[in-house]
C-alpha cells in the first residue's frame, strides 16, 4: 500500500467542536494517564503503540502476538473509553 | 438518518491512522460526509490524538530500563518476532503506564476466547480487503466447490436468500494458526461471517449468543463442526441466521 495515499487525513478544517471535544481537549496529563492506565492491559498496549510510538497497525500486530483485525477493534474500543472517560461521558 | 453500523465506525479509526487503500478510503469519507454519527466518530477520535499528543509527550526511557528490556525479551510470550523497535515501544509505553510493575502480557484466553476473537478478527480483516470473500458467489454450487479444492473439509454451504440472508461468498480464514473455511452473508447492508471449525466428536450443542463490544457472536456444534457468526447485525438477527442455516437444507 501507498504510505502517501495512506498517511492523509481529514484536514483541521472539517473537524467540528462539540462540547465533548472541548472538555476533552481541557484533560490534563495526569487525567489522562490515569485513563490510560484503567484500561485492561490489551487495549492499553494498543493504544500506547499506536497513539504514543506511532507503530501501525502490522507492527503492533507484531508485538503483542494478535491478528491487525484484532489490533483493530482493540484500538477503536480502547480509544471509545477514553474518549467515554475525559469526554465526560463518565466524569 | 440510520445508525452506522459497527463496521464503518471501525473503518473511520483505520482510516485516521492511514490504514485503509484508497478505495476504502474515498468510500468513508463519503460516509463521513453523508453520516453525522461517523463524522462525531472522527470527531472524537482527533479529539483524542491530539489531546494525547499534546500531554504526554514521548519520554526517554528511565536509567535501567535496558536490563529490564532484555529481561522481557526473553519472557515474552508472542509467537510473532517483533521487530526491536516495536519491543522496545512495547516496554517502554509499558513501564510508563503501570508504573514498571509488569512487563508481560499475561491475559491468557481459552479456547472459547481464542477462537471469537480470532474469527472476529477475520470478520474485521475482511472488511478492510477490497473484497469481504475470496469466492465472490450468490449461488452455492460455485462457494462450495471452490473450498473443495483448497481445504480438506469442505463447509456445509446453504443458500439463505429466501430468508433475508443472501450468500456472498466464502473465504479461507485462519483461527488458532489453521486454515478454515468462512461463508460470508448479507443481511439489508450487513455482513455476516460464518466460520466452519472441524471439532471430531465433539458433542452437539445449541446456539448460544455473546457480545463483543458492539459485534454478536453466535456458536454452535453441530456434527462435528462448531460454526461461529460475528457480525454487527442485532442479536437477534444473527440468532435467526443461525436458526435459518441449521434448519435449512443445502438443496433448498
Amino acid at each position: 500500500m501507498e504510505r502517501a495515499q495512506l498517511e492523509r487525513g481529514p484536514g483541521p478544517a472539517q473537524e467540528m467542536e462539540t462540547p465533548e471535544t472541548v472538555l476533552m481537549a481541557k484533560a490534563d496529563a495526569a487525567r489522562l494517564e490515569a485513563a490510560i492506565a484503567a484500561l485492561p492491559t490489551p487495549f492499553r498496549e494498543t493504544l500506547v503503540l499506536r497513539e504514543l510510538q506511532g507503530l501501525d497497525y502490522r507492527e503492533i500486530s507484531e508485538v503483542t502476538g494478535v491478528p491487525v483485525g484484532t489490533v483493530m477493534s482493540r484500538l477503536a474500543r480502547a480509544r471509545r473509553r477514553l474518549t467515554d472517560i475525559i469526554g465526560g461521558a463518565q466524569a | 438518518m440510520t445508525t452506522p453500523s459497527e463496521d464503518h465506525k471501525l473503518l473511520v479509526h483505520a482510516y485516521l491512522d492511514g490504514e485503509l487503500d484508497s478505495s476504502h478510503a474515498l468510500e468513508i469519507e463519503r460516509r463521513m460526509a453523508d453520516d453525522p454519527a461517523l463524522a462525531a466518530e472522527r470527531d472524537r477520535t482527533l479529539a483524542l490524538r491530539n489531546v494525547i499528543r499534546e500531554r504526554l509527550p514521548r519520554e526517554a526511557p528511565p536509567p535501567g530500563l535496558q536490563a529490564r528490556i532484555e529481561r522481557a525479551v526473553g519472557l515474552r510470550r508472542s509467537a510473532a518476532q517483533p521487530t526491536w523497535r516495536a519491543l522496545v515501544a512495547s516496554i517502554l509505553v509499558t513501564a510508563m503506564v503501570a508504573s514498571g510493575s509488569t512487563f508481560l502480557v499475561t491475559a491468557q484466553r481459552d479456547a472459547a476466547d481464542r477462537v471469537a476473537e480470532d474469527v472476529e478478527s477475520n470478520h474485521l480483516r475482511a472488511l478492510m480487503a477490497p473484497q469481504p470473500a475470496d469466492v465472490a458467489s450468490s449461488d452455492r454450487h460455485t462457494v462450495k466447490p471452490w473450498f473443495a479444492g483448497r481445504i480438506p473439509q469442505s463447509p456445509r454451504v446453504v443458500e439463505l436468500a429466501a430468508q433475508g440472508f443472501p450468500l456472498v461468498g466464502g473465504r479461507i480464514d485462519v483461527v488458532e494458526q489453521k486454515p478454515v473455511p468462512t461463508l460470508v452473508y448479507r443481511h439489508n447492508k450487513h455482513l455476516i461471517s460464518l466460520t466452519a471449525l472441524p471439532v471430531p466428536g465433539r458433542a452437539n450443542s445449541a446456539p448460544v449468543h455473546r457480545n463483543s463490544d458492539g459485534y454478536n457472536i453466535v456458536s454452535w456444534t453441530e456434527d462435528g463442526v462448531t460454526y461461529v457468526a460475528v457480525s454487527d447485525v442485532s442479536a437477534a438477527d444473527l440468532v435467526n441466521f443461525a436458526t435459518q442455516f441449521r434448519t435449512t437444507p443445502p438443496d433448498q
